[in-house]
């Protein structure tokens, strides 16, 4: 059951996925390409100046990747789905619904989740090229919030797109709108640190939720 | 005789217009049903809640035994379901749609779906959604025979169809019910196919008032007169003899499930002249017309 549902969903992301993955090693190609341009015109003390004194994040631009990776991922996932209602035809394949939503979305985290480490080891690796070691773990954890965003945002967007009631679809982009802002709240260097945990364990319960619009469009009565 | 639907008391609407008001019916195991009704008399409503995708105001509908808001996986096993309109996921090739519905069926006959849809004259990679609508729907069809279901709900399996491909799939359907252990329950909006095809009909009228019999019952008891009518305006009315009446120029035809001699006498009493009075035979979609109306 379970891989017949990969390979569903596969065969939906797999450009989606492919195009997403390139645009985040091309953002990160450009990091490189800037540091090192960065690197060739100043003095060191000048760019460890910027950077741990004045507190420029030479990253900042990839702060909201993630979220346009999960906000794709999860469109092209579930809208799919939605057009001219073919989620019906999910519902009547031979599998208890829930598990079917569930393991709809866990596979669009996954997809998302290989994206977000790939980020996560190319900045961790850039970083750590033209900066000490300690620079490319506050590189990782000043950027953690982002990475959550990112998957808060794909399950917010499947949470949207799978909703059949437009008021509550609104509800839904108020609530994803207002966690992914939480996330990329901090302009500093891990200024996350002390409620990145509390946060992340809010934001996984946006995954079980994906079962609540699937559950309403199996019972709606128009 | 044991029954793969059973419909109880079923009540729908949408706002506060009714679909169905406490409905009842029931479909026994073995052979092919039709549903018949004009546009909007809620067939593919009642469809969507038997397969549990709509949740009715009241009522219970079992399915193969089961409460068909709740089917199990088990039972979905055993249902081929046709959706209205052939809906299939568009973003697959005729191979990879093969190939992710396989793996859910333990009876599927991989044979049988290429058989049908190796017609089409297409490459295997070709994607769904650049197919036209009867090019679709024959993959769809291709995909609920290769499932081997022991109900088969089609919902408007003619749409899109081309004449050829109908008679394709009629000869497809009969031999499928051949083994006398399977049933269908079928709309469609090409009514004559059905005269060929089903055992038993169901009429379903707007409100939910039903008609449940046998196709041969219906066809040999349902009749329709007509006689030319004198200048007079007046036209005969509806009542318990006239179930329906309609004419054309000066010839008015009756519907009737009452004889020809009760028929007769009923309209002479309301001072019609009955000496052009004349049986006309019928098709299944004359019957279905005259019985439901043109409009």
């Amino acid at each position: 059951m379970f891989l017949s549902i990969l390979y569903k969903e596969w065969l939906k992301v797999r450009l989606y996925w492919v195009i997403a993955f390139l645009l985040n090693v091309a953002l990160f190609v450009y990091l490189f390409i800037r540091l090192r341009h960065l690197f060739a015109i100043e003095h060191d003390e000048m760019i460890w100046y910027q950077a741990f004194e004045i507190g420029t994040l030479h990253y900042s631009h990839i702060k909201y990747l993630l979220i346009i990776t999960g906000m794709i991922i999860g469109a092209a996932q579930f809208i799919p789905e939605m057009l001219g209602h073919r989620f019906r035809l999910s519902f009547h394949l031979p599998v208890r619904p829930n598990a079917l939503a569930l393991w709809a979305v866990f596979i669009g985290l996954f997809a998302v989740s290989v994206i977000c480490i790939l980020d996560a080891f190319l900045l961790y690796t850039i970083i750590g090229n033209f900066f000490p070691s300690e620079a490319a773990k506050s590189a990782l954890l000043t950027a953690s919030p982002w990475l959550f965003a990112g998957l808060t945002a794909y399950v917010g967007t499947a949470l949207i797109a799978l909703e059949p009631q437009l008021p509550r679809k609104l509800v839904y982009i108020a609530i994803t709108g207002g966690f992914v802002w939480l996330f990329c709240q901090g302009s500093d260097y891990e200024s996350y640190n002390r409620a990145l945990c509390k946060l992340a364990l809010i934001s996984l319960l946006f995954f079980p939720s994906a079962i609540l619009p699937a559950y309403r469009y199996r019972n709606r009565s128009s | 005789m044991e029954n793969v639907i059973e419909v109880e008391n079923l009540t729908h609407r949408y706002g506060k217009r009714v679909i169905y008001e406490d409905l009842n019916f029931t479909v026994p195991k073995e052979g092919i049903f039709g549903l018949l009704g004009k546009n909007g008399v809620g067939k593919t409503t009642l469809i969507k809640i038997l397969m549990g995708f709509l949740r009715p105001v009241s009522g219970r509908c079992r399915v193969l035994g089961e409460d068909s808001h709740n089917l199990s996986p088990a039972a979905r096993i055993r249902i081929g379901l046709l959706f209205e309109g052939h809906l299939a996921y568009e973003f697959m090739s005729i191979a990879q749609i093969e190939r992710f519905y396989s793996s859910y069926y333990p009876a599927w006959d991989r044979d049988l779906y290429y058989g049908l849809v190796d017609r089409l004259d297409l490459p295997h990679h070709h994607l769904i959604k650049n197919m036209s609508c009867g090019q679709r729907s024959q993959v769809v069809l291709g995909l609920i025979f290769a499932q081997r279901p022991e109900l088969m709900i089609l919902d408007d399996y003619s749409m899109g169809l081309d004449a050829g491909y109908r008679r394709l799939f009629l000869e497809y359907l009969r031999e499928y019910i051949k083994d006398g252990t399977k049933t269908v329950f079928v709309t469609s909006h090409i009514v004559q196919d059905l005269e060929k095809l089903v055992n038993e009909v169901i009429f379903l009228d707007r409100g939910g008032e039903i008609m449940q019999t046998s196709l041969d019952r219906f066809m040999s008891g349902f009749k329709q007169f007509s006689f030319k009518k004198a200048d007079s305006k007046e036209m005969p009315q509806k009542d318990d003899i006239i179930r329906n009446v309609d004419n054309t120029g000066s010839v008015v035809s009756v519907y009737s499930f009452q004889s020809r001699e009760t028929v007769e006498s009923h309209l002479k009493k309301q001072g019609f002249d009955m000496a052009t009075l004349d049986q006309v035979p019928m098709t299944l979609e004359d019957s279905f017309i005259g019985l439901t109306g043109k409009y």
